[in-house]
């Protein structure tokens, strides 16, 4: 693994310092390959800090698309 | 040919003495001989298993007693489904050292009280991180109606063995599309209901908080048959939410008069091609659905489901990724690794974001009861394609082809993938997406089933150079 505080690529010194924290050895090679895919996610992700949220918009509750219903499809179709 | 009956008949035609089980087995082996080798869908072979099944199955006929919904019917799993004595791949090379399943997954379990008799694994991309299943350890699978072209994934070898007529009932997975993405591309019949309706307990896990699981077939019939027999609560699965059954199967023929059906427009017609906005707009017309519906916060949500995907499952891997990652899928081991390394912040903005979007979807479905949007930009691209146009823009081909289906699965609506043939059926197929409000699997499978008595949708049998 190489680590070059300097890199004009933050992405990439970002890789690089993330995955010696993490443990994971990387290949200059490796490197080039994931600073594509997290450029790409972090495209993304720049989107999305767009979106207002405000603090008590929390995630906490266990994912649930809607309450399960009380009443089956059989007892009252559309 | 018995390979071309759907599941339903099978069992009917079990069930009253005009075939055995273990004549249909032998046929379903037959065409699976005849068709891997072009197709490369099946991954294991049970036949022994099957063998036994089938015997047990006729044995039971003899003896007069009453057939479950499914005796007899042939059917095959994704390879990320426990089957009792094997090691579960999950699309990898690095899991095939583990220690063999001692129990089948729980969906298996109620195939085989359905009486389905299970003659294999199937096909997927690794770890289902992909939408092509182009399987570097074990090679591509192929589409039926084009072998140089991809099948979709990451559930590929599932939607690939029912369109080639190698078995009338699989079951895959869908996180972000994998379902409903081989479905469009392969021409068949897919499944993914609601988040936390099936039981996952015995599968192996991608993205926990977005994994489904479901089944494909050649009939909307036979999906609410095998839907039906899959159903129950699981106390032991801590994202199965249903606390009992709702069958749909007596459901699927009740039309849909009063039904409120629309289809969505905006960022649904700007990430659909030419062929996917007009097998929409097929479906559309036939259901006299009203164009302009807006999905809220489509791209947004499609970008939330991407970092949550990247983070889940780049974390569940690391493990293997410090000591193996030579040995991960070339196609998509870069992709985890980056998924592991990226911030915090990002997946919890995503997952806080989730929750608003979840409110904004069921706040639409205030006004409607099925809503309809392609399910892949494109018809199936060939095997190694880097790229496609999309709308006059080149984007990169593997993710891509879920573009239309992650705001979805993002809601953990249940969705019914329909195949339809916009340029004729000797051409390529293109799925269109049949979305419900959660839990209400029963009206998108009515709408399908509607488009399918109409002829709008079907799913035949690729003819595979016959």
């Amino acid at each position: 693994m190489t680590d070059t505080p300097d890199d004009p690529n933050p992405i990439a010194a970002y890789v690089r310092a993330a995955a010696r924290l993490m443990a994971l050895p990387l290949s200059d090679a490796q490197v080039e390959r994931v600073v594509v895919h997290l450029s790409r996610t972090a495209a993304l992700a720049a989107t999305l800090r767009d979106a207002p949220l405000a603090a008590h918009d929390e995630p906490a509750q266990l994912y649930e698309p809607a309450p399960f219903p009380l009443i089956d499809p059989v007892e009252a179709p559309k | 040919m018995i390979t071309a009956l759907d599941a339903g008949c099978v069992a009917a035609s079990i069930r009253n003495g005009e075939l055995r089980a273990q004549e249909v087995l032998d046929a379903c082996i037959e065409r699976i001989e005849a068709t891997d080798p072009q197709v490369n869908a099946f991954t294991d072979r049970t036949f022994e298993r099957a063998r036994r099944e089938a015997a047990a199955v006729d044995a039971s006929r003899a003896r007069g007693e009453p057939l479950p919904a499914l005796a007899g019917v042939p059917y095959a799993v994704k390879n990320l489904f426990d089957i009792e004595g094997l090691a579960t791949r999950a699309g990898s090379k690095v899991l095939l050292g583990e220690a063999p399943a001692r129990a089948d997954a729980v969906l298996l379990q109620r195939l085989r009280e359905a009486g389905a008799v299970l003659v294999g694994a199937l096909n997927m991309d690794e770890f289902a991180y992909g939408f092509t299943t182009e399987n570097s350890h074990v090679g591509a699978c192929r589409n039926p109606h084009d072998t140089r072209r991809t099948a979709g994934g990451s559930s590929g070898g599932s939607a690939a063995a029912v369109a080639a007529g190698q078995v009338p009932l699989t079951l895959g997975s869908d996180t972000n599309g994998s379902i409903r993405v081989p479905s469009s591309l392969c021409g068949v019949f897919g499944l993914k209901p609601t988040f936390g309706r099936l039981s996952r307990r015995g599968s192996f896990p991608f993205v926990a908080s977005l994994d489904h699981l479901g089944p494909f077939a050649r009939s909307v019939t036979d999906l609410a048959l095998s839907y039906d027999a899959m159903q129950g609560p699981d106390p032991l699965d801590p994202g199965c939410h249903a606390t009992r059954t709702q069958p749909v199967a007596a459901l699927v023929d009740a039309g849909i008069e009063g039904l409120r059906i629309g289809a969505l427009a905006g960022y649904f017609d700007e990430q659909a091609g030419a062929d996917a906005r007009s097998a929409a707009s097929l479906a559309a017309r036939a259901l006299h659905a009203p164009p302009g519906v807006i999905w809220p916060d489509a791209a947004l949500a499609r970008a939330a489901a991407f970092v949550t995907t990247a983070s889940e499952a780049g974390a569940l891997h690391l493990p293997r990724l410090r000591e193996q990652a030579a040995e991960f899928e070339p196609l998509s081991v870069d992709r985890l690794i980056a998924g592991a390394l990226q911030p915090a912040e990002w997946y919890m903005r995503a997952q806080r974001f989730r929750r608003l979007y979840r409110d904004k979807v069921n706040a639409l479905f205030r006004d409607w009861d099925v809503l309809l949007a392609p399910a892949t930009p494109v018809c199936a691209t060939p095997i190694g394609t880097e790229q496609f146009e999309l709308n006059g823009a080149l984007v990169p081909a593997r993710p891509s082809m879920g573009l239309l289906t992650q705001p979805i699965s993002y809601a953990g609506c249940p969705v019914v993938a329909v195949p339809l043939w916009p340029n004729g059926t000797s051409a390529l197929p293109i799925g269109v997406q049949i979305i419900a409000a959660p839990w209400r699997e029963d009206l998108a499978l009515r709408v399908a089933r509607r488009l399918e008595a109409d002829g709008i949708a079907a799913a035949p049998v690729a003819s595979m150079g016959a």
